[in-house]
C-alpha cells in the first residue's frame, strides 16, 4: 500500500523520516549555513576571497537548468491527504528558520509538549544586531514562527494578523535559548496566543499575536479540546 | 598621512563612501550565496546531481576553514569614539543581517532616501524568504519592520534600542516584487522615541508598525 500524507497530520516537530533525496537536500543545506558562518568578517586575503566566489559561481552554474517543484500542487495533494512522503518533507523541509533543508535555518526546534509549543533555538554571527546580541528583527520572525506553531492544535491553518513584542532583555548570540508558546483563546476566525524566549531561565522577549484563519473558524483537534489557558 | 575615522552619526554616510577592494569580492560571494540559496529551494533534481553539490559544498567548506574573524566589538567601540576606520564601518554595516551586501542570509533591502522625515527602502524577496505560497513569511516582514523604524531612529540622529514593536498584518506580501518600506520619527518622550512604517507593494499599504524604542540612560546610573 502506497503511504500518503496529509497538512492536518501533521504535528510540530513529527517531520516523516527523510527520502533518499532530502538526506542530500539537508546535506546541502547544512553545508551553505555552515560556510555562511565562516565567512561573516572572516579574516582572509583577497586571493582567497576569489576563489571562494570562483567555486560559488560553478555551483550556481551547476544549478542553473534545473526547475523548482510547484509549491501549490505540493500544498494541495497535502490538503487533499494525497501527498506523498516527500511532498510533506518539501512543505516541512523549506521553512524559514526550522526547516532542515532551508539555508536560511538555524539550529532552531520545536515540538509540542501537552498545552505549550516548546523549543531551542541558537544564533550565530550571520543573525548579529549590536554586538554580541541577536538582531531584534530576527526575534520578531523567531517569535512570528514560534507562535504560527500554536496553530497545530486546530484543524485549519491561517496567517499572522497581528503580532506585538515586548523586548526585555538581549538575547545573546550563540546562547541556548529556550522558546515556549501557548494558546490564550480562539473566538471563531482569530487565534489569541503568546510566546516567550528564555536564555538561562530569564525572559527576554515576550510576545502576542492574533492568527487569522485562511478558511472557517479555528476548530481544537479533539485530542486538545480542553486546554485553553487564562490569559496571563 | 592619517586615515579619516568615523563616529556613530557619520556611519550612513561613511558606507556609501568608495567600497574596499575585499568587500567588492566579499559582496559578489554573497550574492552568490543568496542566488543560490533561493534557487535550491524545492529544485528538481535527481540524488546523483544533489550528492554533487553536497559534495562540492563540502568541500568548500573545507577550504575555507574556520578563519579567524575581524572583531566586530572592538570595532564598535572605536566607532562610538570616533576613531573608526572605512573597514571597520564596512565589517559593521556590510554584514548587518538585514540589507548587508556581505551577509549571506541578510535580506537585500536597498536604503534609499534618509532623513529626520524619515526613512524609505526597496526589497524583493525571493522564495528563500516565503512563508504560504506566493507570499512573504509574517516574520520576515516584522524581521524587515525592526530594521526600517531602527534606521529611522538613526536618520533623526537619536541612539536607542528597541522597546517593543506592534505589527499589523493588513493584506498579503508578494515574493518576486520589488516592495517600499518607510520608517519616520513620530514622537519622542522622555526616553522614548515612537517611530512608524509600513510595507507597500505598489499602492497598497501590507504591513503597519508602530514601534516605541528606548534611548540610553546617559550619565544616571541606576544601581
Amino acid at each position: 500500500m502506497t503511504e500518503q500524507f496529509g497538512f492536518r497530520d501533521i504535528l510540530v516537530g513529527q517531520s516523516p523520516a527523510p527520502t533518499s533525496e532530502s538526506v542530500a537536500r539537508r546535506e546541502i543545506a547544512a553545508q551553505v549555513r555552515q560556510l555562511t558562518d565562516r565567512l561573516v568578517r572572516m579574516d582572509a586575503d583577497e586571493a582567497e576571497l576569489r576563489r571562494v566566489a570562483g567555486v560559488l559561481r560553478q555551483l550556481n552554474q551547476s544549478v542553473a537548468a534545473h526547475p523548482r517543484r510547484d509549491y501549490s500542487q505540493i500544498l494541495q495533494r497535502l490538503a487533499a491527504g494525497e501527498g506523498s512522503r516527500q511532498d510533506l518533507l518539501d512543505m516541512l523541509d523549506f521553512e524559514i528558520l526550522t526547516g532542515r533543508a532551508s539555508p536560511l535555518s538555524s539550529a532552531m526546534e520545536l515540538w509540542l509538549d501537552g498545552e505549550a509549543v516548546r523549543g531551542k533555538a541558537s544564533f550565530g554571527l550571520p543573525w548579529q544586531g549590536p554586538p554580541g546580541r541577536v538582531h531584534g528583527g530576527v526575534i520578531g520572525l523567531v517569535m512570528d514562527v514560534l507562535l504560527a506553531k500554536t496553530q497545530d492544535f486546530f484543524q485549519g491553518w491561517g496567517m499572522t494578523g497581528t503580532l506585538n513584542i515586548r523586548y526585555m532583555a538581549a538575547t545573546p548570540l550563540d546562547a541556548d535559548i529556550d522558546l515556549e508558546a501557548r494558546v490564550v483563546r480562539v473566538e471563531g476566525r482569530k487565534l489569541f496566543n503568546e510566546g516567550r524566549i528564555y536564555v538561562a531561565g530569564r525572559e527576554c522577549v515576550h510576545a502576542t499575536g492574533i492568527w487569522i484563519s485562511a478558511a472557517g473558524d479555528y476548530k481544537w483537534k479533539p485530542a486538545y479540546r480542553k486546554q485553553e489557558v487564562s490569559p496571563a | 598621512m592619517t586615515e579619516k575615522t568615523y563616529g556613530p552619526f557619520e556611519l550612513l554616510a561613511a558606507h556609501k563612501g568608495e567600497v574596499p577592494p575585499t568587500f567588492v569580492v566579499r559582496r559578489r560571494i554573497a550574492a552568490a550565496m543568496q542566488a543560490l540559496s533561493e534557487k535550491l529551494i524545492r529544485i528538481e533534481a535527481q540524488d546523483p546531481d544533489l550528492e554533487d553539490w553536497a559534495s562540492a559544498l563540502e568541500q568548500l567548506v573545507q577550504q575555507v576553514g574556520d578563519r579567524p574573524r575581524r572583531d566586530s566589538r572592538s570595532a564598535n567601540r572605536r566607532m562610538f569614539t570616533g576613531q573608526a576606520t572605512p573597514a571597520d564601518i564596512f565589517d559593521m554595516m556590510d554584514y548587518d543581517p538585514m540589507g548587508g551586501l556581505s551577509n549571506p542570509i541578510a535580506p537585500q533591502l536597498q536604503w534609499g532616501n534618509e532623513s529626520a522625515d524619515g526613512v524609505e527602502g526597496t526589497i524583493r524577496l525571493g522564495e528563500h524568504y516565503q512563508g504560504p505560497p506566493g507570499r512573504v513569511h509574517g516574520g520576515v516582514l516584522s524581521w524587515i519592520m525592526d530594521a526600517v523604524l531602527s534606521r529611522a531612529m538613526h536618520a533623526s540622529m537619536k541612539l536607542g534600542v528597541t522597546g517593543t514593536l506592534s505589527l499589523r498584518y493588513m493584506a498579503s506580501t508578494p515574493i518576486d516584487t520589488v516592495l517600499r518600506c518607510e520608517g519616520k520619527l513620530t514622537g519622542m518622550e522622555g526616553r522614548k522615541l515612537f517611530i512608524e512604517g509600513g510595507i507597500f507593494n505598489g499602492d497598497e499599504q501590507t504591513v503597519h508598525a508602530e514601534g516605541i524604542f528606548f534611548m540610553p540612560n546617559f550619565g544616571k546610573k541606576t544601581s
